[in-house]
């Protein structure tokens, strides 16, 4: 058994062949889900996406520093000539596993679609895409020319925007009309023509989703035949599955680290954390819960929550506290008093009475504080049957009590969670949700007054100059302003951030490498040394 | 009769999807937000619901549906995009093999055992029988299947844990498929041999009472051709009342067995669909479950019948 923290150092003199690799969906970012469609544009699933990665090479490759690797990006170049309204983009030499060169019609194609789709495209507003391109086109058929409507911060519309421009095989495609593309995201023949390193052999609904080595990818070599992504339904279940031989990599559960630290025989790797918070969403929508309004009750609320202790007890220490709307890793776009590790809430039991009783909140008879006769009382609703998601409530509802805050949980199905979120302002009071954010952190579809996302009535002209200044005006001053401003708002409550941890099979090589915090995988990282159990 | 039992069946089968259609539709959420997950918008939301058709009123979309069924479409998965029809018979191979050897198995185990039961009634073996049947009727499914996958795949690594094929291979054959089967296989006969079991043994201690038993032995007829001739063939009749109950099963698995073994059946299927709000998939398995119960009644009505010409159905 080793805890390994780092990369381990690759033999690479010692390898051999892998044979076939099998995965889960969603390994290193949560539970799993089952592989559903291969359309990179029209499911938002993480785990589709997983899969659609295998097949398409994006147009610009995010590494897990939110930096472009172009070693892995279609592009070779993007510049921006008059800082942030007009892009062109060099496309290196590829070509797709028919033997066609990938070129700017693909982009262009790819664009046209998302277009065609409309409200249907999985990602349709972030990074403005597509409504904020006013034209686009292909001077040859090496390059790409963008033109905004408007001027904006190129770091924003490069990562969050012209990275979802993946090129998609125009001319396999163009023969389909969209609702026939619809309907066939599900069929691996259709994706039979892919740039990425892999490309689809089987897709069973519920079982898994196989890959073969794409015999033209232009890249590193894959050191495998075969790559499965299989899905359980649990993630025991997954754990179980390695151990007996089925699965050659699982998430570890956190109730289940412990065991599976001695484990023998297959070995433990902890990977950075996602780059994603936990968040209650205090609803100031609705009218019973009115008192969310008032900064001063959520910056209690982040004062009484002992974040240290949630991720002692429920993450088994593998999670980083997360008190603003930029995840502390990478650092990449920390703003310089986060960098500090100064933030304005944190845990302070004293100062959160004190900004309940400044708001007018005195205890009632039940000890629960009160102001003009409404308690100070809510009920939190949180997906069913997810054992973190509970520990985390359970942490919470004991730190508010504390403070007279009191807070019943219910458990509920994700969807009807998300239905009521989104449509009925009446039907919740707070929510306890995972965030995964882009490569950009930036908080226009957050907390913009009236955002996509912004569901719980936040609305703060100040927060929507910040963001709009973080997107808009190039360098990364408007992204610090708004984080920090964001940290003192809390229009949610930020919560830590979990820390990941696969159980691996002995002799298979190179995870951490494989696994991007983005969600994009690399397997060509993966190899394996004699030893290997199958 | 069979007229008769056809039509009244065929009326249990109408309201019952139409219940389920309407009672799906009204829970709260919908596919849409299934489908998206974060990323539901108001807009995102409306847009996906009208390309699924799910933006027209509820009684709309129920005269489609049957109308689309009666041109023979079962619809359209909305999350796993796939149609419905080419869906469920993938499925349904899947769980009428897992079922057909388990509902076999355990016929033939509960026949005997029953026989052993109701023979030595009273007596140890058939107290050793009772117990064995009260331990494993009382178990819940999901604690045998995983004490099962515990033992035999975590412990002794003989047997796979779960799924339907060695996912290493890219052709996997009838060993591995077999391998697959064998404890959920197992878990379902420990499930139903005890309650099959049950019945059978109890009928067949009532047959041993009866006088025709009691005639055949002062006739001189030998214990083994009265219990195989004569006993076996009248106990039979409960114990194909309760097969012809299961008859919907052996299609449509069992939800906990199936999701506990990651087994793709229908079973799965149905709790996954119930669970994302994937109506075209959820109501066509109900009016499967509905058609194979109307069917399986009607099946053990009629064998039962050949078994014993006295009886009536009407």
């Amino acid at each position: 058994m080793a805890l390994l923290l780092g990369a381990a150092p690759a033999a690479f003199a010692e390898t051999q062949d892998c044979g076939s690799i099998v995965i889960p969906p969603g390994l290193g970012i949560g539970p799993g889900a089952d592989v559903t469609s291969l359309n990179p544009l029209l499911t938002s699933s993480l785990y589709n996406q997983e899969a659609a990665g295998l097949i398409f090479t994006p147009l610009l490759w995010i590494n897990r520093f939110h930096q472009i690797d172009y070693e892995r990006s279609i592009a070779s170049a993007v510049t921006t000539p008059d800082n942030g309204k007009t892009y062109d983009v060099t496309l290196r030499p590829w070509k797709w596993s028919d033997g066609t060169a990938v070129t700017s019609a693909d982009v262009l194609y790819a664009y046209q679609l998302i277009k065609a789709l409309g409200q249907s495209y999985a990602a349709y507003g972030q990074g403005g895409i597509p409504d904020i391109i006013a034209s686009i086109s292909a001077p040859d058929a090496a390059h790409v020319h963008v033109a905004l409507t408007r001027p904006v911060n190129p770091q924003w519309f490069i990562l969050n925007g012209l990275s979802q421009l993946t090129p998609l095989p125009q001319h396999v495609w163009a023969h389909y009309s969209t609702n026939e593309i619809w309907q066939a995201q599900s069929d691996p023949a259709f994706f039979h023509v892919g740039d990425g390193p892999l490309l689809p052999q089987a897709l069973n609904i519920g079982i898994d989703a196989v890959f073969v080595p794409n015999p033209l990818y232009g890249g590193t070599k894959m050191h495998f035949s075969r790559f499965v992504m299989r899905f359980e339904s649990a993630e025991g279940q997954e754990l179980q599955a390695v151990q007996a031989g089925d699965l050659d990599m699982s998430n570890i559960p956190f109730d289940l680290y412990g065991k599976a630290l001695q484990l023998p025989g297959d070995y433990v790797v902890t990977l950075p954390p996602s780059y994603s918070w936990h968040e209650l969403i205090p609803n100031m929508a609705n009218k019973a819960t009115g008192f969310f309004a008032d900064v001063r009750v959520r910056q209690a609320l982040a004062d009484a929550i002992d974040q240290k202790r949630i991720i002692a007890l429920a993450m088994h220490g593998l999670g980083i506290p997360v008190y603003n709307p930029v995840p502390p890793y990478p650092d990449t776009f920390l703003s310089p008093t986060a960098r500090a590790g100064q933030y304005p809430v944190g845990y302070d039991v004293a100062k959160a009475k004190t900004l309940l009783a400044a708001a007018g909140f005195l205890p009632g008879a039940d000890g629960i504080l009160q102001k003009d006769g409404q308690r100070l009382a809510f009920t939190l609703l949180i997906p069913a049957g997810q054992p973190l998601r509970i520990e985390i409530a359970e942490s919470i509802q004991q730190d508010l009590q504390q403070v007279g805050i009191a807070m019943k949980v219910r458990q509920m199905e994700f969807n009807q969670i998300l239905a009521a979120m989104v449509g009925q302002p009446q039907a919740w009071e707070a929510i306890l949700i995972g965030m995964n954010l882009g490569a950009y952190p930036s908080g226009e579809e957050l907390f913009s007054a009236g955002a996509a996302l912004n569901n719980n009535g936040y609305a703060n002209p100040k927060m929507d100059a910040l963001i709009k200044q973080s997107t808009d005006q190039p360098g990364l001053g408007g992204l610090f302003a708004y984080q920090d401003f964001a940290s003192e708002e809390q229009p949610v409550i930020f919560l830590p951030n979990e820390r990941y941890s696969v159980l691996v099979r002995k002799g298979l090589h190179g995870v951490q490498d494989f696994l991007n915090p983005l969600g994009a995988w690399a397997p060509e990282k993966l190899y394996c040394t004699p030893g290997r159990a199958n | 009769m069979v007229t008769r039992r056809l039509a009244s069946g065929a009326v249990s089968i109408f309201i019952l999807v139409t219940l389920v259609f309407f009672l799906a539709h009204l829970t709260p959420g919908g596919p849409a937000y299934s489908i998206l997950g974060q990323k539901s918008t108001p807009n995102a939301v409306a847009a996906l619901n009208a390309r699924l058709g799910l933006n027209a009123s509820l009684p709309v979309q129920y005269a489609l549906w049957w109308k689309h069924l009666l041109q023979g479409q079962l619809g359209y998965s909305y999350l796993l995009n796939r149609p419905v029809g080419a869906l469920l018979w993938s499925y349904e191979v899947n769980t009428l093999i897992l079922y057909a050897i388990a509902i076999s198995l355990s016929t033939f185990l509960a026949i005997l055992l029953g026989l052993a039961q109701g023979v030595w009634m009273g007596r140890w073996p058939a107290q050793l029988i009772g117990a064995f049947q009260l331990l494993f009727y009382a178990t819940p499914p999901f604690f045998t299947a995983a004490m099962l996958i515990l033992c035999f795949a975590v412990w002794l690594g003989w047997l796979p844990a779960g799924g339907i094929g060695d996912p290493r291979l890219a052709h996997p054959g009838p060993a591995t498929y077999a391998a697959h089967l064998v404890l959920p296989v197992v878990t379902i006969t420990l499930l139903t041999v005890p309650m099959l079991s049950r019945y059978f043994g109890a009928a067949v201690h009532e047959e041993l009472e009866k006088d025709y038993v009691r005639t055949a032995r002062a006739k001189g007829v030998g214990e083994s051709a009265i219990l195989f001739h004569h006993v076996l063939r009248n106990a039979l009749r409960p114990l194909v009342t309760m097969l012809g109950l299961s008859f919907p099963y052996i299609f449509t698995g069992g939800v906990i067995v199936e999701s506990v073994f990651d087994y793709p059946g229908l079973g799965w299927l149905l709790w996954r669909s119930a669970l994302e709000q994937d109506y075209p998939v959820l109501v066509a398995i109900v009016l499967l479950i509905g058609l194979l119960t109307v069917i399986g009644n009607l099946l053990a009505d009629l064998v039962n019948g050949l078994l014993d010409p006295r009886a009536d159905y009407e």
